[in-house]
């Protein structure tokens, strides 16, 4: 029990050194949670990167379905800008520092990728590519 | 020396013009169909049912000329009155020659067709009315394709009694329109008795002025009261606030369970993991839970308008409301470009502008088309 709070927050320490110069508007206990998650999936694991983030949030992926090659294709190129569904809907900004409450809720945050990342890579997200994603949008 | 005789009471002037200014009004607003048409269609459209129920007491207990029995002609008196205005010099009455009697009588036929076939169609399909309870939609439909067809046929009538009313006034040298509105004849130099309003049948005397406004007016009261939304149980709850609007409205409008049949809320459910192109896939018990609900307020189970016009699925896209053909036709003249607006979004999103979309009414009074750029 303490030693896994400890390597909790070892790794949240370890993720907010990897987030470089700009500071994290907050530390969502998600990513803490993803920390540890990754940890477990992959012990080489050393934090999470806001650049991976960003790259993963950008990239356009053949493997997922047609209608959503990438992130940004409903998303926007601006995490800080609302995004539009597919059907039209306006989706609240990504970046936290716009959308504070955005990942507070894990199991609608765990919802959400896995419904995304089947549509845009045609497979399941790493817990590293979620931590990624969530410490890039902590920096925007 | 010429004399002239009052033919046309007043109540008999009223009721024409009354008439021809409401069955204008009605073929306009039902032909043009701008925001706004549908309720002034049902008002214009209940006044005249109210002017043909007046004219038909009239045609009892009236004056002598607007009495029914006074210019019921048979074909040979139509054919000789045809053939005199052929000839260039028709006979003269003092009410409706016989070529005009027969067309009052059609007209009359016409405009209470439509009036019926009217209310029979805003019962069935809109369920609205007085007949909202007791016509199907199917009933509805076909009094539809009717009234639609007759409008035609009735714009055509109209077309007929007007150019016979010119051809008429221009043989007899007597200005026909007017003597609709001054109700006065030129006496006929051999005329009779029968030059004169009255004669010795007990008439009844009404206050025309009166009775005509008032009919404006119930018809009026009852366009706002009796066709302002349906009755309880004949049209679904509003889905607004419930679990399935809530889980599915995060991405899209979340469609009436009522426009789809159930059949295609279970396949639609069961293949969430690939949705229009997406991923939408529920917890399990989510899942179940509205799937359930889906399939139990499903087209199957209601008799609203939007329960049976999408129940030919497209071939290539079966769970699509919006790729069905009925779809396509419906919103044809809705460029594609003004769906992308901002404040529309999407072709799926109805309640932009169906103000009763979350009802599964989709009454053609409550389309509010947003102002757009596009």
């Amino acid at each position: 029990m303490i030693t896994s709070t400890r390597n909790a927050l070892l790794l949240s320490a370890l993720a907010a050194v990897c987030l470089g110069a700009a500071p994290a508007t907050a530390e969502p206990a998600t990513l803490d949670a993803y920390a540890r998650q990754a940890q477990a999936e992959d012990p080489s694991f050393g934090g999470f990167s806001a650049q991976r983030g960003e790259t993963l949030f950008r990239a356009r992926f053949a493997s997922g379905k047609a209608e959503t090659p990438a992130c940004v294709t409903c998303h926007g190129d601006d995490p800080r800008m609302a995004g539009r569904t597919r059907a039209g809907k306006a989706i609240e900004p990504m970046a936290l520092s716009v959308s504070p409450n955005r990942y507070g809720d894990i199991a609608k945050t765990e919802k959400w990728f896995r419904r995304n990342c089947d549509s845009v890579l045609g497979r399941a997200c790493t817990a590293r590519e979620k931590g990624d994603f969530i410490a890039f949008m902590t920096t925007q | 020396m010429t004399e002239h005789v009052t033919i046309w009471d007043r109540s008999i002037r009223l009721f024409h013009w009354g008439l021809a200014a409401s069955v204008a009004g009605c073929l306009l607003t039902g032909f043009l169909g701008f925001p706004g048409a549908f309720d002034v269609h049902l008002w214009l459209g209940t006044l005249t049912l109210g002017l043909l129920a007046f004219r038909l007491v009239w045609g009892l207990v009236g004056s002598r000329h607007g009495r029914f029995r006074s210019f019921l002609y048979g074909p040979a008196a139509i054919a000789a009155h045809l053939a005199g205005i052929r000839d260039g010099r028709p006979a003269r009455y003092p009410g409706h020659p016989p070529a005009g009697a027969a067309m009052v009588f059609v007209l009359l036929a016409a405009v209470l067709t439509m009036a019926a076939t009217g209310l029979v169609a805003l019962g069935g399909i809109e369920k609205l009315g007085p007949l909202a309870t007791r016509i199907d939609f199917d009933t509805g439909r076909a009094a539809a394709e009717i009234h639609a067809f007759l409008a035609w046929g009735l714009l055509v009538l109209v077309a007929g009694h007007v150019a016979g009313v010119l051809v008429e006034s221009r043989l007899t040298a007597e200005n026909l329109a007017r003597t609709m509105i001054d109700g006065r004849k030129r006496v006929a130099p051999d005329g009779g008795p029968e030059w004169a309003m009255d004669d010795d049948a007990p008439r009844v005397r009404l206050p025309g002025a009166a009775l005509l406004g008032g009919f404006a007016i119930a018809a009026a009261f009852a366009t706002l009261t009796l066709y302002r939304a349906p009755a309880a149980g004949l049209a679904p709850d509003s889905i607004a606030g419930t679990p399935y609007a809530e889980a599915c409205g995060e991405c899209h409008f979340a469609l009436p369970p009522s426009l789809l049949p159930a059949e295609t809320w279970r396949t639609m459910m069961a293949t969430l993991d690939d949705h229009f192109g997406e991923n939408a896939s529920l917890m399990p018990s989510t899942e179940n839970r509205i799937t359930t609900f889906l399939v139990n307020g499903a087209a199957d189970h209601w008799d609203v308008k939007a329960a049976h016009l999408f129940d030919a699925p497209a071939p290539d896209a079966p769970l699509s409301v919006t790729a069905t053909r009925r779809w396509r036709h419906l919103h044809h003249d809705i460029p594609k470009a003004r769906f992308k607006d901002p404040k529309i979004g999407a072709e799926t999103n109805c309640g932009a502008c169906h103000a009763d979309a979350s009802r599964g009414l989709f009454s053609l009074r409550d389309i509010h088309i947003p102002e757009t750029d596009r």
